[in-house]
């Protein structure tokens, strides 16, 4: 979800350059809901619940063992001194589910992509306008 | 799925558990399809 606040707070340079956005959950209908209740999103949210769609577009799983590389730890370190919480997922959600960044053009066709290799892998909202332009 | 692949034309579900296309969101020039790792 930081990375979703981010793109969200860049929204206005998202819109300029003609960029949408939409979120992919792995949660079911029922948790997306109460959670969108509680935790309104400045751009639509849709669910994954059977994870075909990350399949999809090849974003894998990743281990265990893996929250303990530095890269990860220090992902994580950053996230909390900026007000962060590490919390624990809802039901249903697979916590090494990696998550990923793509860009489609209008014909759906793949323009940019960043399946993430680690928990806290993700492109930087420059990263992704540049790839807009 | 590489740059220059076609994106599937994916059914997700709205947090009312209606059926919604891939295709229905690309309205812009570009659409951001980011995939979460969980909720919170």
């Amino acid at each position: 979800m930081a990375h979703l606040g981010e793109v969200a707070a860049n929204g206005e340079r998202l819109r300029a350059a003609s960029v949408g956005v939409l979120a992919v959950s792995q949660a079911t209908p029922a948790v997306l809901a109460t959670f969108l209740r509680d935790h309104p999103q400045p751009v639509p949210v849709v669910c994954d619940p059977d994870r075909a769609g990350y399949r999809a577009f090849g974003l894998e799983r990743t281990s265990w063992l893996s929250f303990f590389r530095p890269s990860v730890m220090g992902g994580y370190l950053r996230l909390m001194f900026r007000g962060g919480k590490v919390r624990r997922p809802y039901p249903g959600e697979d916590v090494l589910q990696l998550g990923g960044d793509f860009l489609l053009d209008r014909a759906g066709r793949v323009v940019f992509a960043y399946p993430s290799r680690t928990a806290t892998d993700r492109p930087g909202v420059d990263v992704l306008l540049a790839a807009a332009s | 799925m590489r740059p220059g692949d076609a994106a599937p034309d994916l059914t997700f579900l709205t947090a009312a558990g209606e059926p919604v296309r891939l295709s229905s969101f690309l309205t812009s020039d570009y659409l951001l399809l980011l995939f979460l790792r969980h909720l919170v």
